[in-house]
């Protein structure tokens, strides 16, 4: 790897892909490289993007048909985010879907998608638009995550984070797409084919970053469609029709959303949820004999500043800060979502925020992981803690399930967390289902 | 106070620094004599000459090749370090930071912040999440400096100098610095100072 490193919130890494022989993976200096499976030695390595402007990749790679769909950070830098194809066998680019299109100004939505007004000054946004023209090219729109492929309709699903500078809007007017938006496109070709924007020209950073699951979901009429649900940055869970990305329902707000959509201030501005959201990274699952959803949350009371400063060419570019607000209560949850009515079937809290996803399985277990070192299983059904292991540093990522011949493991690792310091450690732990 | 000493220093060394950039700016790129003119500033042993300049031994190596670039550029402005970075091509300041990220960071022999102070940094590091971009026990990684056992003169003057945007490299460290109240920096510079963190990172790198 080389010295430049760009990322935001600490170095992390996401997970690999393995397709065929080989192993997939991205680094903080974006690059994509595909090493031999077997030996660990290095077969192919791709430059995606320079890190000098900001670029870098955290996420893990999805390999599918032939190809390796990665995204890109960067969206505290002032990047211009994509998604894109690499041939798995040669790593040459095989399509590129720009998250920013070159006209990012949008219809000039007032409302968010849960019909919250968002307080935008839409005559200053549209004076600075004439002056400044389209922002598009360090308009940010990073892709953190994994898209949700649809084999049979060959489309994918991914959500696109924040815009660039994250709290400042008055240098980027418009509704800044396909910022904070979950985007369709096609699998073989890169071309778009649908889109739906939570927030338009958010100044809060409060995007969408959890990656989407596919399901089948109950429409408003109480047919049975294919569905694609997120977890917002918000707190709420957004249940879509994958055929047009079109808004079904929105759960219910699984955290404190007082004071939104209050706008950033020089002096600060308290609004919840924190910056770090709802639910942020955190993957989330489903148990679909339920019809319930589970995610995990954060209850950190913050100030959103402002403070305007030009594209500085690749150095963070906030636009303002976050600050928590000092002696504020914090907590997290474990929350279950109903996806066919948008209720909260139930909600246990937890002594810290949470940070890194849950795992249902058909047994009717939910699994996740606190930054004290608590992993824990609940009941799918009603969230009865029914057993607890101590991992001794921070259970921050999410624990995924495996057999070998028939037997069940469920692994998860105790890394811990940078962004919200949460104790670091260096294990991967595999547990026995008897 | 702290610019009128800072500049007196600044004097006092633009002379030697201008001669040493000239003669080699029309060379090759000679890393041992590169190191031996930074020896005049950082310090031979890696303890700087006074107590503005900072400790450049054991510094990341991302950081330290950005900052030659923004001195080069002039996005980072000072009239000693501005002449010596502008000669050097981008190699010669990938050599250099590779070069100076493995020397062992130098014990400047600042004491650990007493607890009331400590106490007090701390507050202003948990509020803004500095820890979040500068790791656990301040190494930084990447991009992102160490500060742990930094100067203290130095790391207060720099924390200031990105809130009121003499220090412009970094728009983002600004906005973080404006959003801490004023009469924290102090703490922060002596807690960080007093940081030492060689038992974290295993070997002293
Ligand atoms: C004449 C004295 C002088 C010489 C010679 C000098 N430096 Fe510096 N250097 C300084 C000062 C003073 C600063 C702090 C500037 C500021 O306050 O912004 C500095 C800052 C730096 C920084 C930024 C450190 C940080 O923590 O941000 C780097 C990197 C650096 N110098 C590298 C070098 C290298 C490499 C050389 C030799 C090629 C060198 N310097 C020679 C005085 C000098
Ligand atoms: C969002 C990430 C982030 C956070 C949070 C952050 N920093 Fe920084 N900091 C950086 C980066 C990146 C740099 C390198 C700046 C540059 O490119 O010149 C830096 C540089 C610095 C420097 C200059 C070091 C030197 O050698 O000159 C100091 C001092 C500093 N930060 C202090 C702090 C303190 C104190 C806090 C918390 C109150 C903080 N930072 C929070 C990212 C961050």
């Amino acid at each position: 790897m080389g010295p430049v490193t760009t990322y935001c919130c600490g170095p992390n890494n996401r997970g690999v892909a393995i397709y065929k022989d080989k192993v997939y993976m991205g680094t903080l200096d974006a690059k994509l490289v595909a090493l031999d499976a077997k030996t660990g030695s290095l077969i192919w390595e791709t430059e995606i993007a320079d890190p000098e402007l900001g670029y870098s990749e955290t996420m893990a790679p999805t390999v599918v048909d032939g190809k390796v769909l990665i995204g890109t950070n960067g969206g505290e830098y002032g990047i211009r985010g994509f998604v894109r194809a690499y041939d798995a066998d040669t790593g040459e680019l095989v399509w590129n879907f720009h998250t920013i299109p070159e006209d990012s100004v949008g219809e000039w939505a007032t409302h968010d998608a849960t019909g919250k007004d968002m307080h935008r000054d839409i005559e200053a946004e549209k004076a600075a638009l004439a002056k400044l023209g389209d922002p598009y090219k360090t308009l940010g729109g990073g892709v953190w995550q994994n898209p949700a492929v649809d084999l049979k309709t060959k489309r994918i699903y991914f959500v696109v984070g924040n815009p660039s500078p994250d709290l400042d809007g008055s240098i980027r007017p418009g509704d800044n797409l396909y910022t904070d938006s979950l985007v369709s496109v096609d699998l073989n070709t890169g071309e778009y084919v649908c889109h739906f924007q939570y927030i338009a020209h958010d100044v809060w950073d409060l995007d969408a970053v959890s990656p989407p699951i596919l399901v089948d979901v109950k429409d408003n009429d109480g047919n049975t469609v294919p569905g694609v649900i997120h977890g917002g940055k918000t707190g709420n869970v957004y249940i879509h029709n994958r055929d047009d990305c079109s808004l079904i329902r929105f759960s219910e707000a699984m955290v404190d959303q007082t004071g939104m959509w209050s706008l950033p201030t020089p002096e600060g501005t308290p609004m919840l949820p924190g910056a770090n959201g709802g639910v942020e990274w955190s993957v989330m699952s489903v148990n679909p004999d339920l019809g319930l959803t589970y995610a995990v949350n954060l209850h950190q009371p913050m100030t959103y500043h402002v403070e305007s400063s030009p594209y500085p060419g690749g150095k963070l570019w906030l636009g303002g800060a976050f600050k928590v607000i000092p002696d504020s209560d914090q907590f997290g949850n474990v929350t279950a979502v109903d996806y066919n009515t948008g209720k909260i079937k139930w909600q246990k809290k937890t002594p810290l925020p949470m940070m890194g996803g849950t795992l249902a399985t058909a047994g009717g277990l939910v699994f996740t992981g606190e930054g004290d070192g608590w992993f824990r299983a609940y009941d799918a059904e009603n969230g009865e803690v029914l057993w607890s292991f101590f991992a001794g540093a921070g259970v921050n990522a999410p624990a995924t399930a495996y057999s070998v011949d028939g037997k069940e493991y469920i692994v998860v690792g105790a890394g811990g967390n940078t962004q919200i310091d949460f104790k670091r450690g260096n294990n991967i732990i595999a547990f026995t289902v008897d | 106070m702290l610019h009128v000493s800072r500049r007196a220093v600044c004097a006092a060394f633009l002379i030697g620094s201008t001669l040493f950039a000239g003669s080699g700016s029309a060379e090759e790129f000679n890393l041992e004599e590169k190191v031996k003119l930074c020896a005049t500033c950082h310090g031979a042993d890696g303890v700087p000459i006074n107590k503005q300049t900072p400790v450049i031994w054991g510094q990341n190596e991302g950081y330290f090749y950005l900052q030659l670039r923004d001195f080069k550029r002039g996005t980072r402005k000072n009239p000693l370090m501005e002449p010596i970075a502008a000669p050097l091509e981008k190699k010669d300041m990938y050599a250099l930071a590779a070069y100076f990220t493995k020397k062992k960071w130098p014990n400047l022999g600042q004491p650990p912040a007493p607890a009331s102070v400590a106490a007090k940094a701390d507050s202003a590091v948990r509020s803004v999440g500095c820890r979040g971009c500068h790791l656990d026990h301040f190494q930084g990684d990447g991009t992102t400096a160490r500060l742990a056992g930094q100067s203290r003169e130095y790391l207060l003057a720099t924390m200031l100098a990105f809130r009121d945007g003499s220090r412009g490299n970094n728009p983002g460290m600004s906005n973080l610095m404006s959003a801490t109240p004023e009469d924290d920096f102090e703490a922060l510079a002596e807690y960080l100072a007093g940081l030492q963190i060689d038992q974290y990172l295993g070997h002293g790198r």
